[in-house]
């Protein structure tokens, strides 16, 4: 009887389940990850953060899915939690810890935070609340509209707190609010402030400038702003239903918004990467790269493309819910290595430019203490 | 506050309850080796080596039907010998090919090699397909 050999080269999980026979896909590929069109063991390559301590502060690094997430920046590192927003300060050979959340009392945050990296002045979002810290005043203040918690008075009085925030070019960017109101409704708001200030259009921006200025995207009173997020020479800002490509234009200094396509997030993690891709896990849990092509004209546009994966992925958007924030899914870029954790607080998976896998680690969030570049304590 | 940190990434994460850290665990997609009929699998080579690792373990395990309408039914965990190679001899229409490997922290693996025995001979003139799909003949 004659005998053959058959080679299968293994290539990560299957991107569709249309049953097709002897593909190189898997079904199961746990604690790998795909490399050099090979499989090797990888639960994730990072050490746990340990406990932090100073005076009478412990820092709480209790996982409390999607919490505690972590930022940096040169203001020091930031550890975000549902009740603290801890900020991390090397100075001197001494760490000090401070709460910039402590003054918000009484209330849990279960909106993920975003964060506006800009130097002196960092500002966090969530759309429960806002923390900025005003250079004027010398003072970090926290709103909450909803809870009638109002500090400060960069931010109007008026308006909620955006879902997410971030740093353009020196210009913050905020979208979104999570409470729905009269026409047209501040979910659909882009707000932009003027350029290296935290001044916004119709309050405290300076007109005479003509930087500041905000629009309201053309789509359902039902879409709500959950993430901006910059890519190539612009900012995407993704909804419940569709993202946007917000890019800036001249005379005058303003922006231009182009709709990307209808490609909806359960909630503002569910976009993760940096200004060269995204990796996006929409309302489907289809996963979705964005990167910029150059068209003849030398103009940046986005063009998405499907990866697939929904069988993996779907489970995971199913049961989320940012209002009491349980079941969000995350995706957790790593730089240093290319991949994206994408997790919802019971399942992760590792998605990089060779595959997906499956881990065992769900990450909510990353720091590099040789880019920190802290010394050692 | 001294706390030391080295120059390493730090992550905040929690681990899920399904998936040891431990193991590593692959599961192909239905295989017929581009063969119609029944077909014997002889022998699965994982390429992985055992040799040096006294409690590393690497099994393998097959889902294996004879009508594409069944349910699969699954043979035991077969463990590899030292070279990881294990000799599972099922005979299917179709399979489905599971790996699993304990305590191997430096596990990597490019490919998975089947030798396949065809005793249907209905399907003897299938040999063209089979070349076609890539295989190599072994006289035995």
């Amino acid at each position: 009887m004659r005998a053959f050999s058959f080679e299968l080269r293994p290539t990560g999980l299957r991107p569709d389940n249309r049953g097709y026979r002897g593909t190189p896909f898997l079904t199961v590929a746990q604690n790998v990850k795909v490399k050099n069109k090979a499989l090797e063991y990888y639960v994730g390559e990072m050490e746990t953060f340990p406990t932090l301590s100073a005076g009478a502060v412990t820092v709480d690094m209790t996982m409390d899915w999607p919490f505690p997430q972590i930022f940096h920046s040169g203001d020091g590192i930031f550890i975000c939690t549902r009740t603290h927003l801890y900020q991390l300060v090397y100075a001197s050979g001494t760490w000090t810890i401070t709460d910039r959340l402590a003054a918000y009392t009484g209330h849990n945050v279960n909106w993920p935070w975003t964060f506006a990296d800009f130097p002196g002045t960092p500002v966090f979002a969530s759309a429960n609340v806002l923390v900025y810290y005003d250079r004027t005043d010398a003072a970090w203040y926290t709103y909450d509209k909803n809870n009638s918690h109002g500090g400060g008075s960069n931010w109007s009085s008026s308006w909620y707190q955006p879902v997410s925030i971030c740093n353009f070019r020196g210009q913050y960017i905020a979208v979104g609010s999570k409470t729905t109101t009269t026409f047209p409704s501040q979910t659909r708001i882009i707000r932009w402030s003027d350029i290296g200030r935290f001044g916004w259009f119709g309050h405290t921006s300076d007109e005479r400038s003509n930087e500041a200025g905000e629009m309201y995207v053309n789509a359902d009173s039902d879409e709500i702003l959950l993430r901006c997020l910059p890519l190539s020479t612009g900012i995407v800002v993704y909804g419940t239903f569709h993202s946007y490509f917000l890019r800036p234009v001249m005379d005058p200094p303003t922006y231009a918004l182009d709709l990307i396509g209808g490609i909806g997030i359960s909630n503002p993690l569910a976009v993760g990467g940096d200004e060269d891709m995204h990796i996006i896990v929409d309302r489907r849990g289809c996963l979705w790269a964005l990167a910029p092509m150059v068209d003849p004209r030398n103009n940046d546009y986005m063009k998405p493309k499907r990866l697939g994966y929904e069988e993996f992925l779907y489970p995971l958007v199913q049961g989320c819910d940012p209002d009491t924030g349980t079941g969000m899914v995350s995706v957790v870029y790593n730089k240093w290595e290319n991949e994206y954790f994408i997790s919802n607080g019971t399942t992760s998976y590792l998605f990089n430019e060779e595959g997906l896998t499956q881990v065992q680690r769900c990450v909510s969030g990353l720091l590099d203490m040789k880019e920190v570049r802290l010394a050692r304590t | 506050m001294s706390v030391s940190f080295g120059d390493y990434v730090y992550g905040a994460y929690k681990t899920t309850s399904g998936v040891l850290s431990t193991q590593v665990l692959l599961k192909t997609e239905a295989l017929d080796f581009g063969l119609g009929g029944l077909k014997s699998i002889m022998l699965v080579d994982t390429g992985i080596d055992l040799s040096g690792a006294s409690t590393a373990i690497v099994e393998v395990m097959l889902e294996y039907r004879n009508s594409r309408i069944d349910a699969f039914a699954t043979t035991s965990w077969i463990k590899c010998d030292p070279h990881g190679v294990a000799y599972p001899l099922v005979t299917a229409l179709e399979f489905k090919v599971n790996v699993r490997a304990s305590d191997i922290t430096d596990f990597a693996i490019d490919s998975i090699r089947f030798v396949v025995k065809q005793p249907d001979r209905r399907f003897g003139r299938s040999d063209v397909r089979a070349f076609k799909a890539g295989f190599t003949e072994e006289e035995r």
